[in-house]
């Protein structure tokens, strides 16, 4: 559908959101029990964040959560009885979601799509409505300004300008939302792609040359790179960057109970990690820089070579929460030869 | 004068040329951070630093390098750690070139708002809880010294956290502990950047038998921090990694800082102490206090 903007009232926000709460499961930003930000499931809007910063954890949690049975089973005397998966809430409604969490889902449902459908994921992200605050400036470590994906699959984002949220609605999963709460939105007459260029000019996110998308030819020349080694040897391989990143959905299944009952559930795994794909078949990467080299260029060469986008939207959450402060967007450059100089000096050979 | 930046470019600079090392592990400054860097002799050291943000325990790169020599940054942290792995037969003494620092205390990341001031000036309320507890300031045992010495102020008494969670009810500490514990995803952060977690094969990888279950909720999660504190009993040296790295932010290392407390008090024992210290469950001395044992 053809993009259709509103104005919405910086403090009809509150009322928004509670009278979504009659309609929708509404997720939103809130503080956990550390005083941290995440996702979570607010009940007023006192305690809504609705702020652009970014929690460490991503949004991805409501399409793919980390642990999800699969299937539960029981048996009695000759009888197996098994069911599953488990009926859920439906109709989620992501409020006040960064752009590059919301934009996260397009990309990520090529995979879940592809050959096999993965129900669980589908159906969940069928019914999840996308409501995109943008961010009013860059966070630490993010590059989406580096990255062309495509944000018309967010079915309404939010860009705070004085004194009003401009909201641009993109699907019709949006128009929905709009007209259900018609009420508080009023029609915007300027002109609103001017003001969202401006915006994002001045918040540092819009588009900059040269794009990392530009760095796949010199990547897939780089695989038996030397420094590979010498850079990502300092990955610990605990998979934090995968666990933060909206965009990583490796999964693995295991079993939990007895011969008796018992589950099959998926639980997140990752490439970075000394056992991926141990359970099945073995670890074929026996050195952490070749783990640490499958994530690269897996997001930025093997993905893209399959089904098109990158599979990143530079939230930088795998730069911020990085233990050791491995930078993807450094090494992105320095291996797709946009760079000549490696992310703090360290080299292999000549 | 030379800073210390300078000086210890020169240092590893002539570390390279007289053929001492293959590999020296620091710490580099690079897009607004300060991280690890393992770098040869072909790489640029000028980008090598040691600040208040050095925060990674560096021994925990040996057993990647292991093989080879091996220049290393040493803070207190990595020597307490080295003296354990020594005790442990992990490490390569004769490989290593420990370069001594001057430690600054490190500034705990979770206190530092963004663009904090200027971070050189940043009093104690700033630092990391162990550097307040800290033994030595300078490098001991160094090989090579860059900076200059700083006087070590004496350790501070006490385990503030510790204390604060000791203070609960058995019920409240319970409470306190499922809550930290259903913010865990499990991402194993805390072992990994252990330097004493090294084993091979841990028990969280194990299926057959499996010793956690794998699903992320929160009486699994307390059960593998439970199980981790017990396999560091006497080991760990209080480095605060466990804590530092991961990210929802959960105080990791306070239930290693239970048994670092009861053998601190009971036996007057501080792992990694000196380069002779046995570790803790292989020594036996008959004025071992045996009150708590049935
Ligand atoms: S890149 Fe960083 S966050 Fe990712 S596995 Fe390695 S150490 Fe962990
Ligand atoms: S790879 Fe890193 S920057 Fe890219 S989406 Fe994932 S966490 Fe964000
Ligand atoms: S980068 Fe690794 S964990 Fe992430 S999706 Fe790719 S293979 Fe999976
Ligand atoms: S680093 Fe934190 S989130 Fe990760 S396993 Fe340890 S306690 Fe859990
Ligand atoms: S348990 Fe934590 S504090 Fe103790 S040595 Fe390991 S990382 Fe350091």
């Amino acid at each position: 559908m053809a993009a259709e903007y509103y104005r919405l009232n910086k403090d009809k926000v509150g009322e928004l959101f509670e009278r979504a709460r009659a309609d929708y499961d509404v997720v939103a930003k809130t503080r956990d029990a550390n005083g941290n930000l995440v996702y979570g499931r607010p009940a007023t809007f006192d305690d809504v964040a609705f702020v652009d910063e970014q929690p460490p954890m991503s949004a991805k949690a409501f399409a793919l959560p980390q642990t999800e049975t699969l299937v539960r089973y029981e048996r009695e005397d000759e009888k197996i009885r098994a069911e599953g998966p488990e009926a859920e809430a439906r109709d989620v409604l992501l409020f006040g979601v960064n752009i590059c969490d919301a934009a996260a889902f397009d990309i990520i449902d090529h995979v879940f799509k592809w050959d096999y459908l993965d129900d669980p994921y589908l159906g969940r992200r069928a019914d999840a409505t996308l409501f995109a605050l943008a961010c009013a400036a860059v966070q630490q470590d993010c590059f989406c300004d580096r990255i062309s994906y495509a944000e018309d699959g967010v079915d309404t984002v939010a860009y705070p300008l004085e004194g009003y949220y401009l909201v641009k609605v993109q699907t019709e999963k949006g128009r929905k939302l709009v007209e259900r709460y018609h009420d508080l939105f009023d029609a915007e007459d300027g002109d609103a792609e001017a003001a969202i260029n401006t915006f994002r000019e001045k918040a540092g996110t819009a588009k900059k040359e040269p794009l990392l998308e530009s760095a796949r030819a010199g990547l897939e020349k780089a695989f038996e790179h030397a420094d590979w080694e010498i850079l990502a040897s300092t990955c610990i391989g605990c998979g934090i960057c995968t666990y933060t990143c909206p965009t990583c959905h490796c999964f693995d299944i295991q079993d939990e109970g007895s011969a008796i009952a018992g589950r099959r559930l998926r639980t997140w795994d990752h490439c970075t990690g000394r056992t991926f794909t141990a359970m099945p078949a073995h670890q074929p990467r026996d050195r952490q820089y070749k783990r640490y080299r499958q994530r690269l260029l897996h997001k930025f060469w093997y993905y893209p070579e399959r089904f098109g986008p990158l599979l990143c939207t530079g939230c930088g959450r795998c730069i911020t929460y990085c233990p050791v402060k491995i930078n993807i967007k450094e090494l992105v450059e320095y291996f797709g030869g946009l760079k000549d100089t490696p992310p703090g000096g360290a080299r292999h050979g000549k | 004068m030379a800073t210390i930046r300078e000086e210890l470019q020169a240092a590893v600079k002539k570390l390279f040329d007289d053929d001492k090392i293959d590999y020296f592990v620091g710490y580099a400054e690079d897009y607004g951070h300060t991280f690890p860097a393992i770098l040869t002799k072909d790489s640029d050291p000028s980008r090598l630093t040691f600040d208040r943000k050095s925060y990674d325990n560096l021994a925990n790169f040996l057993p990647e390098l292991r093989g080879s020599r091996v220049g290393l940054i040493c803070k207190q942290c990595e020597v307490r750690t080295l003296n354990v792995l020594a005790a442990e037969e992990q490490v390569e003494r004769d490989k290593l070139v420990v370069v001594g620092v001057p430690c600054p205390a490190m500034l705990d990341p979770r206190k530092l708002t963004e663009g904090a001031a200027d971070l050189d000036s940043l009093d104690e309320s700033y630092w990391q809880e162990k550097c307040r507890r800290c033994l030595e300031r300078n490098t001991p045992l160094a090989d090579v010294f860059v900076g200059e010495r700083v006087s070590t102020p004496t350790p501070a008494e006490g385990w503030p956290l510790l204390e604060e969670v000791e203070k609960m009810s058995a019920e409240e500490r319970l409470a306190w502990w499922r809550r930290q514990m259903s913010l865990c995803i499990r991402c194993y952060a805390c072992r990994l950047a252990c330097p004493l977690c090294y084993c091979h094969q841990c028990f969280v990888e194990d299926n057959k038998p499996q010793w956690i279950d794998k699903s992320v909720a929160p009486e699994n999660n307390l059960h593998y921090h439970i199980i981790r504190a017990v396999h560091l009993a006497g080991r760990c040296i209080e480095c605060q990694e466990c804590s530092r790295v991961c990210p929802v932010g959960i105080p990791v290392d306070v239930l290693n800082n239970v048994l670092s407390r009861d053998f601190a008090e009971r036996f007057g024992y501080v792992s990694g102490e000196t380069a002779e210290t046995q570790p803790a469950l292989t020594r036996y001395e008959r004025d071992d206090k045996e009150d708590f044992i049935l």
